[in-house]
């Protein structure tokens, strides 16, 4: 971090949004604190603003209202929060644009860990590498569905993912066809750079594989290029419904 | 919206269970269920006290209404009909008898006092005619004894004597004595008036001539001391009345055996319809209500039922919104309270701070999960069962906590994926928790998958087994509080094994740790 971020946070309750604004300068940033929707474009057009804490719930214009009229405007990264943390709520979150999501009460640890990683991706990776707003990306035969976060195989079954094997996933359906390296694999997946000796991303791929019951030996949806990496060679559709 | 499985609710409290005859110990009976016919088993209803049901080990009191309805019926069908036997034997069958012999005893008169009319040449022309059963006279018989004076007489023999001696006058002297061959067919056996002979039973019956009355020969003297012997076969007793009455009694007990079916399934349809109401309660406090059809007493019983379950339904929905509305404005407080504790300068202060929060936190979280009605945010799906344990045991696996898979499981299973997965996730986190390591043994049986859920803990108090599915049970050790459990994981894991028609056991295993054992259905109810 070159110069002091500047964190924007939407929240309509006084004590939180003060509390929020306290503990993200004592951790570094700056932080300026809005109501509303009103108040937030007016906060947007008066400093630059680097990412937008938005709570879901506000009165008038409420948060997916305002992320999706956010989207459409600017590129600012966006992290939901929300009090009812139902997977609906995640995914409606997504899809309007937003780059992560928490619950409350959330740690405002993992708050600032979100920050950073979100931040780190915005500024890391071209535009097409950030979130994925589909509820099923269909590839080949296979589907993921992205809010149970499990797949579903061409006989229908549902295929259950672990959190690991979910993350690497998306990379890949968001980068078909693209030859992916061990480091970029590593650095979308935690953001940071793969050990050089490090194998976890083989193991990885490796499992997913077994989960989508391709042969090792001759794999068809995750293939090996000798020498640079992997990729999906199988046609990706998103369908957001 | 949010509603706490209705299982957990019939399950537990509130009243005391009504105690159902079924629970009464054991009553056994023979005629326990529906039996069909009963009838052997009521060959002896006067042993014992059928109605007096259980008392002590004695028990005869059927456990079905038609089995009750049954013996009530047989019981008073018997006894009628041994109140009618005895009036057979002492009365009507006498009166029979007499009057079959008093015709006898006059026909042999009759010609005694005709054979005294005539001169003794003549006799044997008349007596002639008389050679033919049923009644054989001859006059040139020895003198016989009189077995009918002896004091073992069988009294038919004294009493066709005391009526001959009426009809003769005092004086003659009278010797009858029974003969030793087959008597005549009772077809032409004399005074069978009215009664039927035991033909009429056709095969049934006992063969005819074993039914038949005894054979006599009858002596009686002439004026001028001839002998007349009377070779004849008296009316045959109704030694065949037991058979008959079996036999009526055996008809009459299959009719009532299955009229009382008949009126039973008519009558109780409506209570096995209700029975069958209030199970399906315990699994859908909203199901559809009962028809309010029928009789009136059912009718009513079913409106008062209908009634009954909308007033749960509200008081559970009630109950569940004022739980779920607390748990959700918990949370902004919570929230605040975190960014409070994470501004404290104290370090060891905001890591407890930090601690209590998690507790409450999970807390929240928890009973929202646990009011959260998970059957009806999720449709029942073919899941892979072995790609979500292994998956599972990965995503343990990248937090450094090994699970263990024992046995393996082909196909797949129709269940709620994210249900299932929290279920079973429910289960490792508190063997992980409580018992160091998880180790799950996959059994696949024919119509069930038996997850078993193993640790290496000290296991807990056997009378504490059931009771830790209870929201926020504590046991003695109250080892939750000390390990961050919020005491609704276990709840929640059996809601969902519930609500896919399933259950989860708890045992201690015999050489240490818990064993929870996971019963899911192939196909999700």
């Amino acid at each position: 971090m070159d110069s002091t971020d500047h964190i924007l946070v939407v929240d309509d309750d006084a004590e939180i949004r003060q509390l929020l604004g306290d503990y993200l300068r004592k951790n570094g940033y700056e932080a300026t604190t809005v109501a509303d929707g009103k108040a937030m474009r007016t906060a947007l057009t008066r400093s630059r603003i680097d990412l937008i804490v938005l709570d879901l719930m506000l009165p008038g214009e409420d948060g997916l209202t305002l992320c999706r009229s956010l989207r459409s405007q600017s590129e600012t990264p966006v992290i939901m929060l929300t009090a009812r943390g139902e997977e609906t709520d995640r995914i409606v979150g997504l899809e309007m644009g937003a780059d992560d999501y928490l619950a409350k009460p959330f740690n405002p640890r993992e708050l600032l860990a979100r920050i950073k990683t979100v931040l780190r991706r915005y500024r890391s990776l071209p535009l097409n590498l950030r979130a994925d707003q589909a509820r099923t990306i269909v590839f080949g035969a296979w589907s993921l569905d992205t809010v149970a976060r499990h797949l579903l195989s061409p006989e229908g079954v549902v295929i259950s993912l672990s959190g690991a094997e979910y993350q690497l996933l998306r990379i890949f359906l968001s980068h078909a066809n693209q030859v992916l390296t061990r480091d970029q694999l590593m650095l979308l997946a935690k953001g940071r750079e793969a050990d050089p000796f490090d194998r976890s991303v083989d193991l990885k791929v490796s499992r997913l594989r077994h989960r989508l019951g391709d042969d090792p030996a001759e794999p068809h949806i995750i293939k090996t290029v000798r020498g640079q990496g992997y990729v999906l060679a199988v046609s990706v559709e998103m369908d957001p419904q | 919206m949010c509603s706490p499985s209705a299982s957990r609710w019939t399950r537990n409290e509130c009243h005391p269970p009504i105690p159902l005859p079924e629970e009464g110990g054991d009553c056994g009976s023979p005629l326990r269920g529906s039996v069909l016919l009963a009838v052997p088993a009521l060959g002896r209803p006067g042993d014992g006290h059928p109605f007096f049901g259980c008392n002590g080990e004695m028990s005869l009191l059927p456990k079905s209404l038609y089995g009750r309805l049954v013996l009530v019926l047989l019981c008073g069908l018997l006894a009628a009909q041994a109140i009618t036997l005895y009036i057979n034997r002492t009365e009507r069958d006498q009166l029979l008898y007499r009057a079959g012999g008093r015709g006898l005893a006059q026909r042999m008169v009759d010609i005694v006092q005709l054979l005294d009319t005539l001169p003794a040449a003549e006799r044997p022309k008349v007596t002639a005619l008389f050679r033919a059963p049923p009644l054989r006279v001859s006059l040139d018989e020895p003198p016989m004894a009189d077995e009918a004076a002896a004091a073992d007489a069988d009294f038919r023999q004294t009493m066709f004597k005391t009526m001959l001696q009426r009809a003769l006058g005092n004086a003659a002297k009278i010797s009858i004595s029974q003969v030793a061959r087959p008597p005549l067919p009772p077809a032409f056996a004399p005074g069978m008036m009215g009664m039927g002979g035991p033909n009429r039973l056709g095969g049934l019956g006992p063969p005819p001539y074993a039914a038949a009355g005894p054979s006599i020969l009858v002596q009686l003297p002439l004026g001028d001391g001839v002998l007349v012997t009377f070779d004849t076969t008296l009316s045959p007793q109704a030694t065949d009345l037991p058979l008959r009455l079996a036999l009526t009694l055996l008809v009459l007990l299959v009719s009532v055996a299955l009229l009382s079916l008949l009126a039973v399934r008519w009558l109780t349809g409506p209570l096995s319809a209700l029975a069958q109401a209030a199970d399906q309660l315990g699994e859908n406090i909203n199901r559809a209500p009962m028809a309010e059809t029928g009789p009136t007493e059912v009718r009513r019983a079913a409106r008062a039922f209908n009634t009954m379950q909308q007033r749960l339904s509200r008081f559970i929905s009630e109950r569940s919104r004022i739980l779920t509305a607390m748990s959700h404005d918990l949370k902004t407080p919570i929230t605040r309270l975190r960014l409070r504790a994470e501004l404290l300068e104290d370090e060891t202060l905001r890591q407890k701070f930090g601690r209590d929060l998690d507790e409450m936190q999970a807390m929240v979280h928890e009973t929202l999960e646990f009011m959260r009605d998970s059957s009806a945010a999720e449709s029942v799906q073919a899941i892979d069962l072995m790609a979500l344990i292994e998956s599972m045991q990965a995503d343990y696996r990248d937090s450094g906590r090994t699970v263990a898979i024992e046995g393996q499981i082909e196909g797949s299973l129709e269940a709620r994926p994210l249900a299932v997965r929290r279920c079973l996730g429910n289960l490792v986190d508190n063997a992980l928790r409580y018992g160091e390591r998880a180790t799950v043994v996959i059994d696949d049986q024919a119509d069930n998958v038996v997850l078993r859920i193993r640790d290496a803990g000290p296991g807990i108090p056997e009378s504490e087994l059931e009771q830790v599915f209870e929201p926020f049970y504590r046991g003695e050790a109250s080892r939750s509080r000390e390990t961050g459990g919020s005491g609704l994981g276990l709840g929640i894991a059996r809601n969902i094994a519930h609500a896919h028609g399933g259950d989860i056991t708890l045992r201690n295993l015999p050489g240490g740790g818990l064993e929870a054992n996971l019963r899911l259905p192939h196909s999700a109810t």
